[in-house]
């Protein structure tokens, strides 16, 4: 697998809508377009890709459910609400950022400040979640319908997901964020399967429910942040890849939170080469492009058997 | 031999409607105690409160104390390691392996602990299912590899909720066995049945639940239990 993703990332650099030849690459490898928009961009690729796989894995661990996603706690709505607010206020790329991760950071308070008054069980907190999104969307909703036609238009992108605003500095801090949370995650993913279990199982166990499930929604709220903040609301990765990670290494955590880190990195590597490569030189969003071939790739295996949601190691 | 006591003072559950109120019950090192009772007697809400994890739609009242300790207080990895509950199945929607599951039996000290684990299962003669994911077992073996997390986590106090329902003589004989030997170690076992046959463990204490009230019961009992109404 590794051999394949480092191939990705540096074909990056030839596709897209400023195509290169490969004896061209090696005279611009340092030229700042090249640096700024298509490095960069396979730097956000692998930052956000892992981010969202092992958020994925995370969540579904955390909450015993294998539908959920990274945005099920509605966190990622208050990174959208952030991003248009900055939008209309007219505010760089950089600000736009910033508030989109604040608006996430805010959404993730509300929801810990729900878990705090209250004894939880794992439905009742992913209701709190869906209902913050809920808000959320109905907030931004009411923006949509009084904003000029340019600032939905922008915003419509943000919810799709896009790769293509960030720096080289941005995708590298991303990346070593997103490598130390990885790193941070693996030494506790013992956690990560007791939860699976259920609540009763895992708290008769051992596992202080409470505390283990406070920890990881803000692990899971700060991968989410991270990522929505830089490159929209991608979708499918997260959702998708954990099973596809079981179906190949089984269902510890030992494994299971890697390697979706790694599968959602070269995923979204290779929907950005083909978002920008198929109607070139439009580039088409991300997210659609996730959707559209990984949709009908994951109902395929469902259907003919290799994965089974949240069932792993059966072969 | 390690003392220790636990203790249950004026313990009570509702679920709207009290199920039993103001019980008191002591268990001292080394015990073995059968505990039987009609079908929603509360034998399985008494075990967990008894465990310090009762259900979270109950109502409880009373506290529970491992040498005076209220099991509410201490923290839930101390807990597990004086008292633990064992549930009648696995109700499991992952691809575990037995491995991998009961590498989590002490999941505080870190590492996979994967000799004991093989120790473990090869005295339980179910070392061959080390790399079988849980889900695929029968209802027997689950109950074996429940057996198995018990043994792993070694708990002084441990209640074991209609864990060996589905077991053959064979298994129930070798549980049996070791449950004494645990016994001799000052391990205490307070096991949930309608299996009356659970009073041949050698020097067990035999506790009927009925109608809120909890009643030693100290004579012979047949395989199978008569607890009609003409009985209390």
């Amino acid at each position: 697998m590794r051999p394949y993703r480092f191939a990705l990332f540096f074909m990056s650099f030839l596709l897209g809508a400023l195509a290169l030849a490969m004896s061209e690459l090696h005279g611009r490898i340092f030229q700042s377009s090249l640096t700024e928009l298509q490095f960069s961009r396979a730097l956000l690729a692998i930052a956000t890709g892992s981010a969202l796989g092992g958020a994925g894995a995370l969540l579904q661990a955390v909450f015993s459910n294998p539908l959920c996603d990274p945005y099920i706690l509605g966190v990622s709505s208050g990174g959208v609400l952030g991003a248009v607010i900055g939008m209309s206020l007219g505010l760089s790329i950089h600000w736009i950022h910033a508030g989109s991760f604040l608006g996430c950071l805010l959404f993730t308070g509300i929801l810990q400040g729900l878990l705090s008054s209250r004894r939880s069980d794992a439905s009742q907190v992913l209701f709190f979640g869906i209902l913050l999104g809920l808000f959320g969307s109905g907030i931004l909703t009411i923006w949509m319908a009084v904003a000029d036609p340019m600032g939905v238009y922008g915003a419509l992108l943000w919810m799709l997901g896009d790769l293509g605003h960030a720096s080289v500095g941005q995708g590298l801090f991303l990346l070593m964020v997103v490598l130390l949370i990885l790193v941070w995650v693996s030494r506790r993913s013992h956690e990560l399967d007791l939860l699976m279990l259920g609540d009763f199982q895992a708290s008769s166990m051992g596992l202080d429910l409470r505390k283990a499930r406070r920890r990881w929604i803000w692990i899971a709220s700060l991968l989410v942040s991270l990522s929505v903040s830089h490159a929209g609301m991608i979708g499918f990765v997260g959702l998708t890849v954990p099973h596809l990670a079981r179906a190949i290494v089984g269902a510890s955590h030992r494994k299971v939170f890697p390697f979706s880190c790694l599968l959602g990195a070269v995923l979204l590597l290779l929907s950005d080469h083909l978002g920008r490569w198929i109607l070139s030189p439009v580039e088409l969003p991300v997210g659609v492009i996730c959707t559209l071939w990984g949709a009908p790739a994951l109902i395929f295996l469902l259907w003919k058997g290799p994965v089974r949601l949240m069932r792993a190691s059966m072969r | 031999m390690k003392s220790f006591l636990v203790e249950a003072k004026q313990i009570g559950i509702s679920y709207g409607a009290a199920l039993f109120q103001q019980l008191n019950w002591t268990f001292r090192a080394g015990e073995n105690v059968i505990l039987v009772g009609p079908n929603g007697s509360g034998k399985t809400s008494l075990g967990r409160l008894l465990a310090g994890i009762p259900e979270s739609i109950a109502k409880t009242e009373g506290s529970v104390s491992f040498d005076k300790m209220d099991l509410r207080h201490l923290p839930s990895i101390e807990r597990v390691q004086k008292v633990s509950y064992l549930p009648s199945d696995l109700h499991l929607q992952t691809g575990l392996t037995v491995g991998d599951f009961l590498a989590l039996a002490r999941f505080w000290e870190g590492g996979s602990h994967e000799d004991l684990v093989v120790k473990v299962l090869l005295d339980l003669r179910a070392n061959t299912w080390i790399n079988q994911p849980i889900c695929t077992l029968s209802n027997g073996q689950r109950q074996i590899v429940l057996f198995a997390l018990a043994l792993l986590q070694d708990s002084e106090f441990t209640v074991f909720d209609e864990t060996f329902s589905y077991l053959d003589q064979e298994y129930l004989a070798l549980i049996r066995t070791i449950l004494l030997e645990r016994s001799r170690g000052g391990k205490s076992h307070l096991i949930i049945t309608h299996d009356g046959t659970w009073s041949v463990l050698q020097g067990s204490k035999l506790m009927v639940l009925s109608k809120g009230r909890l009643k030693e019961r100290n004579q012979k009992v047949p395989a199978f239990f008569d607890l009609s109404d003409a009985e209390w």
